[in-house]
């Protein structure tokens, strides 16, 4: 997470990684709410892998950056590379493949594991406009959901139902966890050197410079 | 910077890493791989119904890769890597007609690289991937260098993909020491995140740890550094010395023919990672029963040895000092 004063006002860049099996319509969904609103300024306006979106939250500013994942199982793999220093993350399947809701499970667990209670998680069925077909109960869902600290929408790409919301409740709770943090911060900043305690060690090394730190050209 | 530093620098960083691939087998294995990825059908490597490049496509963006690995400059890399991409979609999209995600690219984009047959990709992402500005990672460029190491990862991994469906552990442990180096919530790097050190604690009965970084060898057996370690720290008994490694609330001598830097992988890559040390001690030192006391010992040794702030020292009990979160921890953690 990435929060920086520009202008006066606060602009907030967050992160988010899109993750679900083949076929959910993961691409749709983002292709859905960043529609028309493609980035000129980019260096490249490449297609609908990676896709950023500009917004304005209570008059602060949001910067997403979103990225998409391939779910075929044989590039489950590289999950961690595309998910590390996520913000949030979108789980999507499909109301009508059984199948891909168990796998949001298992990226589920992955997530927590790997990231802890940080990351925020929104687990989204997809096709809801194929609801006659329907083989994920909305109450088993939403009850899962609830149980791993996740929130729980229904979208459908096709008839663009759900998404707006989906993405503006994900960037509220990013944004409250990343006020939450920086309160933290705010409070154990003067204790931060303190709390180096432990097996405490002579260093007998110079301290190692961030990198970068002096001629970043900017 | 970019120009008086990485300039000189990156025909000595290539050739050193092409070197070391060299000598650890791992750049003809990778080429072995490349060459057996060429000979697989789109479809193989996941390509559905998107149309892939024709050879003259390919060898168009083979030269653009080539001229990509000229460059000195991580951003410009990164640029051309893009134009690559951008180059790959355009296909993708004239043949359908439709926007293409992850799912579609990220099978294209490991086709297209195993057609190219450049082993020296991997080379290349990783200069980027170490030097490029840590706030570009998150962004675009950050993007599709991700995809580019995935799906080198891939190539590389051909043969075990089918098998085992995860990445090996040593390209794990890379990301994982690639991840401490460059994550946005990390400011200054720490040295003990490098492959070849190791931070080793010397513990002594009177004066409590002493801390050095050695320079660590992946292959250097616990006996080799014991033998550093015993020149290092100047210890008038050697023969006396062993090597321990403290986790959790024990610690257990090390064999002499085991391997520090493996066992630090290990560790590093687990789960839930311990804080541990390896600490360099007498094998008749004392240890004051538990943990809690080690390291009350630790702290107050400390308050003679170090210039830590006094007000850090007196008013917080040991009990508190081990029940800090994780982080904490970890980031002095030696």
């Amino acid at each position: 997470m990435a929060a920086s004063g520009a202008g006066g006002g606060k602009t907030y860049s967050f992160k988010v990684v899109l993750l679900g099996e083949g076929c959910v319509g993961k691409t749709s969904l983002v292709l859905r709410y960043c529609e028309n609103k493609f980035n000129d300024k980019h260096i490249t306006t490449l297609q609908a892998s990676f896709l950023t979106k500009k917004l304005n939250i209570t008059g602060k500013r949001v910067n997403l950056a979103i990225w998409d994942t391939a779910g075929q199982e044989r590039f489950h793999a590289l999950g961690p590379i595309y998910y590390r220093d996520s913000n949030g993350a979108i789980l999507v399947y499909d109301i009508t493949d059984e199948d891909s809701f168990q796998k949001v499970k298992n990226w589920v667990k992955e997530l927590r594991k790997m990231l802890g209670n940080e990351i925020c998680l929104c687990i989204v069925g997809n096709k809801i406009d194929l609801d006659k077909d329907r083989h994920v109960s909305v109450e088993e869902a939403e009850s899962y959901a609830e149980s791993v600290g996740a929130k729980h929408y229904h979208t459908s790409a096709k008839l663009n139902k759900g998404i707006e919301e989906l993405f503006l409740d994900l960037c509220k709770r990013m944004m409250e966890t990343a006020q939450a943090e920086e309160r933290l911060k705010g409070n154990g900043a003067s204790q931060s050197a303190s709390n180096r305690r432990g097996v405490q060690i002579v260093d007998d090394e110079p301290q190692a410079t961030p990198a970068g730190g002096c001629c970043s050209s900017g | 910077m970019h120009k008086c530093v990485l300039k000189p620098l990156k025909p000595v960083l290539s050739s050193c890493l092409h070197q070391s691939m060299v000598r650890s087998g791992a750049w003809s294995q990778l080429k072995d791989n490349m060459a057996a990825a060429k000979n697989r059908p789109p479809a193989e490597m996941g390509v559905t119904d998107a149309l892939s490049p024709d050879p003259l496509a390919i060898d168009k963006i083979r030269h653009k890769i080539q001229a990509m690995c000229k460059l000195y400059s991580p951003e410009k890399k990164v640029h051309r890597l893009l134009q690559v991409c951008k180059q790959i979609y355009t296909i993708m999209e004239d043949h359908s007609g439709r926007l293409f995600g992850a799912d579609d690219f990220l099978p294209m984009l490991t086709y297209v690289l195993a057609q190219c047959e450049l082993p020296q990709m991997e080379a290349e992402v990783l200069y980027m991937m170490e030097l490029l500005e840590p706030t570009l990672l998150n962004g675009e460029g950050g993007y599709y260098l991700t995809s580019a190491f995935g799906a080198m990862s891939l190539i590389k991994n051909l043969e075990e993909e089918q098998a085992a469906r995860v990445l090996s552990s040593q390209t794990r442990d890379t990301l994982h020491q690639w991840h401490r180096r460059r994550t946005m919530q990390r400011t200054a790097p720490s040295i003990d995140d490098f492959q070849n050190f190791l931070r080793v604690a010397l513990q002594e009965q009177d004066s409590g740890c002493t801390a050095k970084t050695l320079r660590v060898h992946p292959q250097a057996t616990v006996e080799e550094v014991c033998s550093l370690c015993a020149l290092k720290f100047c210890v008038r008994e050697p023969e006396q010395y062993r090597l321990f490694l403290t986790t959790g609330g024990s610690s257990q001598q090390l064999t002499p023919d085991s391997h520090t830097q493996r066992i630090k992988a290990e560790l590093h890559t687990r789960d839930a990672p311990d804080t541990f040390h390896f600490v360099y001690r007498r094998v008749d030192f004392q240890d004051t029963s538990s943990q809690a006391n080690e390291a009350n010992d630790a702290n107050n040794a400390n308050a003679n040895t170090t210039t830590a702030r006094p007000e850090t020292q007196s008013d917080l009990s040991p009990k508190l000092s081990l029940s800090l979160p994780q982080s904490n921890i970890h980031s002095v953690s030696i």
